[in-house]
């Protein structure tokens, strides 16, 4: 653990001259108001298939296994801040990056903030059904702080960001200083705290590579035959020199038979 | 089938899982149809009559038929008699075959339906020859008939084998007449050529009728007969000549005037001239052996001085006479004096020599003179010449034959050098006139066979069509064979959507699965989870629909290629389709589908009035 506590150090070290400090002093100085919290309906929960309405235990032992290998992981590199992409949309990226964030927020004393920098599509906020009126483009853009995004939708350690407001160049928006502080204030804030980033796929624009300077690593979300494997091929060569945690089968159509010991 | 290593059992069920509509679609379809096909194809009733293929009763030994070939020819050829169009026509028309098909004005077209339906089956045994050797015999046929109706097909078959058995009789009949009738124009045509060669024989013969072969040993010996008596007749002419001769000079001794050759020394009997004449003779052949000075010789030259002049005749002999004596005195008085070399001596020699051969001329040429014109009195004289004139016929007579005896035996080496021609020619007539002889022999010995052989057949004793046994109504149908097609549907469904399955496989470029992730990414992905909505039974998001919808719309489209590519591929690289077709039903292609719907209601009838 040594060697990795000095990595985390080391990381720090580097980073630190990117924020200055009186930015930080600036941002420390933002009082932080109660979040706001949005309770979300069970039913709602389970429409929409996030953690907190699902009893399956076949799906709540696949999130399992994903929070603990992505937290080992996480957790030995000293990461903090993980991006949830995929080689194209409409494979569940959404759905597993707020399922992996309520997962590590139920079951360790994690508080997780889960960013929907998919700003193109952004989505989170559709899965909760919450209405949102500004979101992280908004933030990008305007002059709001980030607690005026943050939304808590009823599950404990869990705060999300809605990915809604900005307009155009997203990839602009999300490789900005303005963009790149708020990572830094993100992480810096609880030491126990993982912030992930909901991101748009990595064969649709020039977003997930803009923004991966700010990520310590990405997961790949696959979807079961769905996914073409050229595509996948060319995501994960478009990934090279990103730190890729690993990958995610969703949907997968022989999990059940291949995990089924796990019931 | 991203997966690059090797097909294990997760896979094909992988492949299965997702394949379904691939499989289960095309597997319901061509069921389906199949199934459609199965239960609704008319049946068809199979009638079927045995035909016995009788061997000859008499045994062949004792008469052969003239009808020969191969028990199957025969079957086919009769075959050929039976099914023509006509013959058809009046079946179909009598027991109203094809109702809506037929038509009056195209009867070969339901001849030919008819045909088809019609089969033939040999039905051979194993046997061993009289020479040892195996083989298979015909020894009956069974005759079939597919018709829709099962007393149709019945009544069909039994007039079709009718009639089989009353053509393959007409048939031998009319071969075993025709073999007589030809035979017996053979045996007309040789006798007519041994005839004509018989004229001719004798023709020949007559013209060459002494040079035919048989005839040599007799030509030889005319020939040698004819040269022994050319050698005879020449010798005999000889003989006759030297006789001739001797006689000549007989009677050139003989006075023909006087008694006998000194009879003129008695004096008064002989005339002068007879006298003189005479005595020339008398004096050349003295002067032969005496020497000219020769008393007798002067005296007789002295007598014949003295008669020449009293005779009258020529007075050169006279003076001749003087003349030689005058020389001749000379001569010796000369020699008295002179040796004979001297040359007055000499010249007067060859004088002398010179004057005697003159005068013994003369002499004769009086003699002879004389001779002629004097009256023949002297009988000896007349004897010898009357035996010289026969000798003298005779040798004419003679003369002649050696030239006609050479002409014979010329003609007799002309006939032995001829005959090798003429017995070519004789051979090669008298070959030709065996040879037809013997033709006409086994010509006749034939007729004759044929004609036994004719009367087999015609009394039915000869090989023969018999109906051993005739249909029955038959009381299933033999097609459809409805397990069949449904079987055939179940492999082509399996198969169809087995090859749909694979082709989708193998263009579907989508991961499949764990491992697929790892041949892509190089790590399997963290975890696999698993379909939530599946899982919950949720519908499925709406927007998964319409792609599903439209992957469908592909599946259908892909479904329809690999069927129209199969069908194509199978008629042209398998089986064409009718034929397939043909195999599997039993019914040809090219019968109309609305006739076959028709069916459908009586045979659903059938079947349910059945059970």
């Amino acid at each position: 653990m040594d060697r990795i506590s000095r990595a985390l150090d080391m990381a720090r070290q580097k980073r630190g001259p990117l924020v200055s400090t009186g930015q930080r002093e600036q941002l420390g100085k933002v009082e932080y108001n109660q979040t706001k919290v949005v309770k979300v309906d069970n039913e709602v929960l389970r429409r929409n298939k996030i953690l907190g309405g699902i009893t399956d235990p076949r799906i709540l032992d696949a999130y399992g296994i994903l929070r603990t290998r992505v937290l080992q992981q996480m957790r030995q590199n000293g990461w903090k801040t993980l991006g949830i992409t995929s080689a194209n949309s409409d494979v569940g990226k959404t759905l597993t990056s707020i399922n992996l964030g309520i997962s590590i927020a139920q079951d360790y004393s994690h508080s997780v903030l889960l960013v929907d920098a998919d700003l193109r599509h952004p989505s989170v906020h559709h899965a909760f059904e919450v209405d949102v009126k500004k979101g992280l483009g908004d933030y990008l853009v305007g002059n709001i702080t980030p607690e005026d995004i943050m939304i808590n939708p009823g599950v404990e350690h869990f705060v999300l960001v809605p990915g809604k407001g900005g307009g155009g160049g997203t990839s602009v928006l999300l490789s900005s200083p303005r963009m790149e502080q708020l990572v830094v204030e993100l992480r810096e804030r609880y030491p126990e705290r993982f912030v992930l980033f909901d991101l748009p796929p990595v064969l649709v624009g020039d977003d997930v590579l803009a923004f991966s300077p700010n990520l310590d690593a990405v997961l790949v979300v696959v979807e079961d035959e769905r996914t073409r494997d050229d595509e996948l091929k060319r995501a994960m060569e478009l990934l090279d020199g990103v730190e890729v945690l690993g990958t995610v089968l969703n949907r997968s159509a022989e999990s059940v038979k291949h995990y089924g010991y796990y019931n | 089938m991203a997966a690059e290593d090797k097909l294990e059992l997760d896979d094909i069920v992988g492949i299965f899982r997702r394949r379904k509509a691939y499989l289960i679609w095309p597997f319901l379809l061509i069921m389906a149809a199949a199934a459609y096909v199965a239960l609704t194809l008319p049946p068809v009733y199979q009638a079927s009559a045995k035909i016995m293929v009788e061997r000859q009763e008499i045994p062949r030994d004792i008469v052969e038929t003239t009808v020969t070939g191969y028990v199957d020819e025969r079957i086919e050829a009769v075959a050929r008699r039976v099914l023509t169009d006509d013959n058809l026509w009046k079946i179909a028309k009598n027991l109203d075959l094809y109702p809506g098909e037929r038509d009056p004005n195209n009867i070969g077209a339901t001849a030919a339906r008819m045909r088809a339906d019609i089969s033939r089956e040999m039905e051979s045994v194993n046997v061993s020859t009289r020479s040892g050797r195996r083989g298979s015999a015909t020894i009956a046929f069974s005759l079939s008939f597919e018709y829709g109706d099962a007393e149709k097909a019945r009544d069909a078959v039994n007039a079709l084998a009718a009639l089989f058995v009353s053509e393959s009789q007409k048939g031998r009949l009319k071969q075993a007449q025709e073999v007589s009738r030809f035979l017996t124009q053979e045996t007309d045509r040789l006798r007519k050529k041994i005839t004509s060669l018989e004229d001719r024989l004798a023709e020949f013969k007559r013209e060459h009728a002494n040079t035919l072969p048989g005839m040599s040993a007799s030509n030889i010996k005319l020939q040698e007969l004819a040269q022994s008596e050319l050698r005879d007749v020449e010798n005999k002419i000889q003989v006759l000549e030297q006789r001739k001769a001797r006689l000549e000079v007989e009677l050139a001794a003989e006075d023909p005037t006087a008694g006998s050759l000194y009879g003129g020394k008695k004096g008064g009997l002989m005339s002068p001239e007879d006298r003189l004449s005479a005595l020339r003779s008398q004096y050349i052949s003295a002067s032969a052996s005496y020497a000219p000075d020769h008393p007798d010789l002067v005296r007789m030259r002295r007598e014949i001085k003295a008669l020449e002049s009293q005779v009258g005749g020529s007075s050169r002999t006279s003076n001749l006479i003087d003349e030689y004596e005058a020389n001749r005195r000379r001569l010796s008085e000369l020699r008295q004096r002179y040796s004979d070399a001297y040359p007055d001596v000499r010249k007067l020699k060859r004088k002398v020599a010179s004057l005697e051969k003159q005068l013994n001329r003369e002499l004769a040429a009086g003699a002879g003179r004389s001779a002629r014109s004097r009256r023949v009195s002297n009988p000896r004289y007349v004897t010898l010449k009357s035996q010289l004139e026969a000798l003298e016929v005779e040798l004419r007579n003679l003369r002649k034959r050696p030239a006609e005896l050479r002409k014979k035996i010329e003609e007799y080496q002309r006939r032995l050098l001829d005959a090798p021609g003429v017995e070519k020619e004789y051979l090669a007539l008298t070959r030709d006139y065996d040879a037809a002889k013997k033709k006409y022999r086994e010509i006749s010995e034939k007729q004759g066979e044929a004609t036994l052989a004719q009367q087999l057949e015609s009394s039915s004793k000869g090989e023969r069509f018999v109906l051993a046994q005739p249909a029955n109504t038959p009381l299933r149908p033999i097609k459809p064979n409805r397990p069949a097609i449904l079987i055939i549907g179940l492999f082509l469904a399996l198969g169809t959507g087995a090859g749909l399955a694979s082709v989708a496989e193998y263009y579907d470029r989508t991961i499949h699965g764990a491992r697929s992730v790892k041949n892509v990414t190089g790590a399997p992905p963290l975890v696999a989870i698993p379909d939530i909505d599946e899982l919950l039974g949720h519908d499925k998001p709406k927007a998964k629909k319409i792609q599903d919808n439209s992957s469908l719309g592909k599946v259908a489209l892909i479904l329809l290629l690999v069927a129209v590519i199969g069908v194509v591929g199978m008629h042209y690289f398998w089986k064409p389709i009718d034929q397939l077709w043909m195999e599997a039903t039993g019914n040809d292609l090219t019968s109309r589908w609305e006739d076959m719907l028709k069916n459908i209601d009586r045979a659903i009838g059938q079947n349910l009035g059945g059970k």
